[in-house]
């Protein structure tokens, strides 16, 4: 409600007030010039309600009206400019304002008054949810974001052509690459959920991997974005790491990266010898094989034989088990067996010379 | 690594063990030549052309190399990544096992 434009009206006072009339609108101004008389007078005799007001320019057809007090007998012209707890705000002709009790005010007024002020509060709410919910997006932060990366790519591209040398170039662009990750982490600590947070979180995820700053874009990546398309690009970088692949598969719903993580997680704990890791491995493996067989992995390999095998090397090459027959050929090319070697003491020796 | 099995291999070849290896190396002209040059003396399976993504080692589900199983006569798994002194006492162990009673020690220095 902003207080709309005065009109120039140049009226004789009635005592400490100013003049009432709306130019537009004649009749109005009689009644209020004659409440005002008798108000003027109710004001010398010590009761003050209200002052008067001159008609006011474009408010005059939408904002501002005829207020009545409690009696009934005393009206106003003015504009409502706020509704507090007990009492408007009215903005008078004159470009004063003027806070009157509601409980001096008619029960029309009344209502008039709790109706404004609820809109008024539903506004503000509107106004105040809008500026959260665009700082949530990280609005805020797009352009600086943007400009920090494409300022990085700017430093690179100069570096490139001023560093030939490949490990040279690659030592200079690291501690960069971290640095803009550090900040760029920073700018969208308060929109953690948003577009632009999760651009950043890709971002130090390739460019600065295995960085403090990389796990915690990991973390927060698991957190706010576990079913996102890009979780599956995700999925390898997290490798086996258990702590993460459990805190993915708590909130994620996306059947395949929800399978996807269960298939790594089921791969480090197949590394793991101990009797609860491997109970565990053995449960996802076959919940794999049981319900995921088709989805792909990042090599576009189906699940299902890959846990398959691994199930049976969980279950079989365990100690106390027999060992799984090997056939194949020497590096003559001589067929041969690792059973041929049974009644003897084996060391199976899986090498190779790098 | 070299050394330590060349230096059993030698060591129990009147016992009834043997060493076997799963060679992961892609190159097969190239891991002959260095076997002859290493005097690697023990048989190897070749992994096949692709290397650590071979059959053999994928069975096995190996996905750190060296990896080593040891095996008592019976074939029965008895140790995983026992190596060094730790791979000498389970010899020794499963040797006795058999009435082989053997002192493992190595001239050679560990790599």
């Amino acid at each position: 409600m902003q207080p709309a434009e005065q009109r120039a009206t140049s009226r004789p006072h009635e005592g400490p007030w100013p003049s009432p009339g709306c130019l537009d609108r004649g009749e109005s101004r009689r009644v209020v010039a004659r409440d005002l008389t008798r108000l003027t007078r109710r004001v010398l005799t010590g009761v003050a309600w209200l002052v008067a007001a001159t008609w006011m320019g474009h408010a005059c057809a939408q904002e501002s009206r005829t207020w009545t007090d409690a009696s009934g007998q005393h009206k106003v012209e003015a504009t409502l400019v706020e509704v507090q707890r007990d009492a408007v705000v009215l903005q008078m002709a004159d470009g004063s304002q003027k806070t009157i009790q509601l409980k001096q005010l008619s029960e029309a007024d009344r209502t008039y008054a709790a109706e404004a002020r609820k809109a008024m509060l539903a506004e503000n709410a509107a106004k105040k949810k809008a500026s959260a919910e665009a700082k949530q997006r990280g609005d805020d932060v797009k352009e600086e974001v943007k400009a920090l990366l494409d300022g990085f790519r700017q430093r690179v591209t100069e570096l490139q052509q001023s560093t030939p040398d490949a490990a040279q170039l690659r030592n200079a662009i690291m501690p960069m690459a971290r640095e803009t990750a550090q900040q760029a982490m920073k700018l969208i600590e308060s929109a953690p959920q948003s577009d632009v947070a999760k651009e950043v979180y890709m971002w130090t995820l390739r460019s600065a991997p295995q960085t403090p700053e990389a796990a915690a874009a990991t973390a927060l990546m698991i957190e706010h974005f576990a079913d996102s398309p890009e979780m599956a690009q995700l999925l390898p970088m997290i490798g086996r790491d258990s702590r993460n692949l459990d805190a993915l598969l708590k909130v994620a719903k996306d059947p395949t990266v929800r399978a996807l993580a269960m298939f790594s997680l089921a791969r480090g704990l197949s590394g793991d010898e101990s009797p609860a890791a491997e109970k565990r491995a053995i449960e996802l493996l076959r919940e794999i094989v049981a319900k995921h067989a088709k989805v792909e992995d990042a090599r576009r390999q189906p699940l299902g034989p890959q846990a398959e095998r691994l199930l049976f090397a969980v279950e079989n090459l365990k100690i106390g088990k027999v060992a799984p027959d090997i056939k194949g050929v020497d590096l003559d090319g001589v067929d041969f067996k690792l059973s041929d070697y049974r009644g003897k003491v084996v060391v199976l020796d899986f090498w190779g010379d790098w | 690594m070299y050394p330590h099995e060349r230096s059993l291999v030698k060591q129990l070849s009147d016992k009834p063990f043997a060493l076997i290896g799963v060679n992961s190396d892609r190159d097969l002209e190239q891991i002959r030549q260095t076997v002859k040059e290493k005097n690697l003396n023990w048989r190897s399976f070749w992994n096949g052309p692709d290397g650590t993504g071979g059959p053999i080692s994928t069975e096995w589900n190996v996905t750190g190399w060296p990896t080593i199983y040891i095996l008592d006569k019976d074939g029965v798994i008895r140790y995983k990544n026992a190596r060094g002194p730790a791979m000498d006492k389970a010899l020794t162990t499963l040797l006795a096992e058999m009435g082989q009673s053997v002192e493992i020690t190595h001239e050679e220095d560990s790599e």
